[in-house]
């Protein structure tokens, strides 16, 4: 459990750890404990007087947006969106990447040549934009779409990474010798070489989700990602907008829920690296 | 050198290639009928294919594929479907409040990303480095387009219950006269596009400082007892400075994606509004333009930086 160590030696990784395992808490059972249903208009807001969003109250701590559904309650469910895009795309990213990255690496070749151009095509495209360009012309952006494009935009970091450590480990004793004793290529891959790249992987895939994370919001807020009434973050922040001089709290707190969020996967992902990698350590 | 350069900007090919045909790809692949967008639901069925001939969608994806290749390479992106204009005047147009957007951010971002990661690479392990790297992993987990809304909220108005105070520091949008109102404008888009960079900035400056402060030469100069300033500036500095260079390069992609969203929130009239506005009226010409023309600009960027390479580390120029 020397990992196991290492991580909670450090205050920041620590940090991370409650940030995230809360979001994972309450993206659980946040739903089933939560008194308010955030779907539930509160008619009386729309139609008659006093219009507009609730201030923060004792039965609405967050206050409620303009259709009168409670914030906190819709910041709850939104747990939920940004976990299961952050962690799924996150699997595709790794996904497609671990595959490019490990072929690039153990064939070389013309395999690695195209390979190789298309991760540099892909580091070519700021990644934002090429979300825009793929949801701009979808003709009915949702989460589906989401996944896709953030799994496009993040395979090439990871498989970077591993072919760089494919190519140093291929050549090593113990996979020859696997070699010579009559091992076939993905058996090699698989039992030999993939193992070696686990902890970098999983520092990346960490990262990898807090940058989907931060990529749905922003295009949920260009009116690109979730669409209502689903209670994506990026989206709350967007419908605070028009909002914000005059009921601050509509794009105050699911925007700060998003900070947050990303703060603890990156916490835990430099938590995660000081641990695994020692020779970056104290660097 | 040159030889160097000249195979660097060679390099540049193949990916404009890549890139331009990934835009191809993006729009031939994905559902979506674009003379439908252009005519609404109701266009009669005349017309639909005459403008479906015109723009070439009744030939086979090899042909659209040549014919888009060509057109986008002799610099035509096309027109918008909406004003009938051509894309690239109205990208060219809007450029240059992107370029000072996005230039004054990058100014603020290294100025003030490279003293915080020198000054926690110095106190190392101390309250100050603690807060910085705290600080700087804030400004990369912070959303670009919040954080804007945030500095609004704190600069222009603070609202309160319905009633708003308003102090009116910093107008909150529009681009301004040129001269001191457009500096007063720039104000806010610049600092929250620069918090990201500087995040990234200041964490790369601090490692890089750390890896070198361990080199022999810099303990010869400690051994030589020349003052702490001397060394880091002098010594640990300019070697630490290659991958602070790359992580610039490298930022500015997330720049060009923050600039999208900055110039929605302050109404600042560049590509990133433009952008959205097209997003907003299914204008897929003039979005699927300024992303190409983003994407250019990031690679061209990208080979600035490598030059810059050459600059600092004279390493480089001899290989």
């Amino acid at each position: 459990m020397g990992i196991w160590k290492e991580i909670t030696c450090s205050k920041l990784a620590v940090a991370g750890m409650l940030l995230v395992g809360s979001l994972i808490v309450i993206a659980g059972i946040g739903p089933f404990i939560c008194p308010h249903d955030p779907f539930e208009i509160d008619l009386d807001r729309v139609i008659a007087e006093p219009y507009g969003p609730k201030a923060p109250s004792r039965t609405h701590p967050f206050g409620t947006d303009d259709l009168g559904r409670d914030l906190l309650a819709r910041i709850i469910y939104g747990s939920r969106v940004s976990l299961q895009i952050g962690v799924l795309a996150m699997v595709i990213a790794v996904g497609i990447g671990v595959t490019m990255g490990t072929l690039a690496g153990y064939f070389g070749g013309w395999v690695d040549m195209i390979i190789t151009w298309l991760m540099d095509t892909a580091f070519a495209f700021p990644a934002a934009l090429l979300a825009i360009a793929v949801m701009a012309i979808v003709p009915n952006p949702d989460i589906f779409w989401i996944f896709v494009v953030l799994g496009l935009i993040g395979w090439a970091g990871i498989a970077r990474i591993v072919r760089g450590r494919v190519l140093a480990v291929r050549s090593e004793e113990y996979a020859s010798a696997a070699r010579a004793l009559g091992a076939g290529h993905v058996r090699i891959m698989l039992r030999h070489i993939l193992p070696n790249c686990t902890a970098p992987l999983m520092v990346a895939a960490t990262m990898n989700v807090a940058g989907n994370i931060l990529t749905e919001a922003w295009l949920s807020f260009l009116g690109l990602g979730a669409q209502p009434p689903i209670p994506s973050w990026g989206l709350m922040v967007t419908e605070g907008q028009a909002y914000m001089s005059t009921h601050y709290w509509m794009c105050l707190y699911p925007g700060l829920a998003i900070a947050l969020t990303v703060l603890g996967w990156n916490l835990l992902g430099d938590g995660l690296r000081d641990a695994l990698d020692p020779r970056l350590k104290d660097v | 050198m040159t030889a160097y350069l000249i195979r660097r900007l060679l390099s540049v090919v193949p990916t404009i290639f890549g890139v331009t045909t990934l835009i191809f790809f993006i729009l031939f692949l994905i559902p979506g009928d674009p003379v439908r967008v252009m005519l609404g639901q109701h266009g009669d069925p005349e017309t639909r294919r005459r403008i479906t001939q015109e723009l070439g969608l009744d030939k086979p994806a090899s042909v659209q594929y040549c014919m888009y290749m060509t057109r986008v390479f002799s610099g035509d992106l096309g027109t918008s479907y909406r004003s009938g204009e051509k894309v690239v005047d109205i990208l060219m147009d809007r450029m240059p409040a992107t370029i000072l957007l996005a230039v004054s951010a990058m100014i603020l971002s290294v100025v003030l990303g490279m003293t915080a990661g020198i000054l926690a690479a110095v106190r190392q392990n101390q309250f100050m480095d603690f807060l910085i790297m705290i600080l700087s992993l804030i400004g990369i987990s912070t959303p670009v387009f919040w954080l804007g809304l945030v500095l609004i909220l704190i600069f222009a108005s603070i609202g309160f219950d319905g009633s708003a105070i308003i102090f009116g520091w910093l107008p909150v949008s529009g681009y301004g006269d040129p001269g001191w109102d457009r500096i007063r404008h720039l104000a806010l888009p610049a600092i929250s596009l620069s918090a990201i960079g500087m995040g990234y900035i200041a964490r790369m400056t601090r490692s890089s400082i750390l890896e070198v402060i361990r080199q022999d030469y810099i303990r010869t100069a400690a051994a030589k007892g020349l003052p702490t300033r001397l060394i880091v500036f002098r010594h640990a500095l300019r070697n630490a400075l290659i991958p602070v260079v790359t992580v610039i390069g490298m930022n500015f992609a997330a720049l060009l994606g923050g600039a999208v969203a900055t110039e929605t929130v302050f109404a600042w009239p560049g590509i990133g509004k433009v952008i959205v506005d097209s997003i907003r009226q299914l204008d897929a010409p003039v979005v699927e333009g300024g992303v190409m023309i983003m994407a250019l600009a990031f690679i061209l960027i990208n080979v600035l930086v490598d030059i810059l390479y050459m600059a600092i580390d004279p390493r480089i120029r001899l290989n």
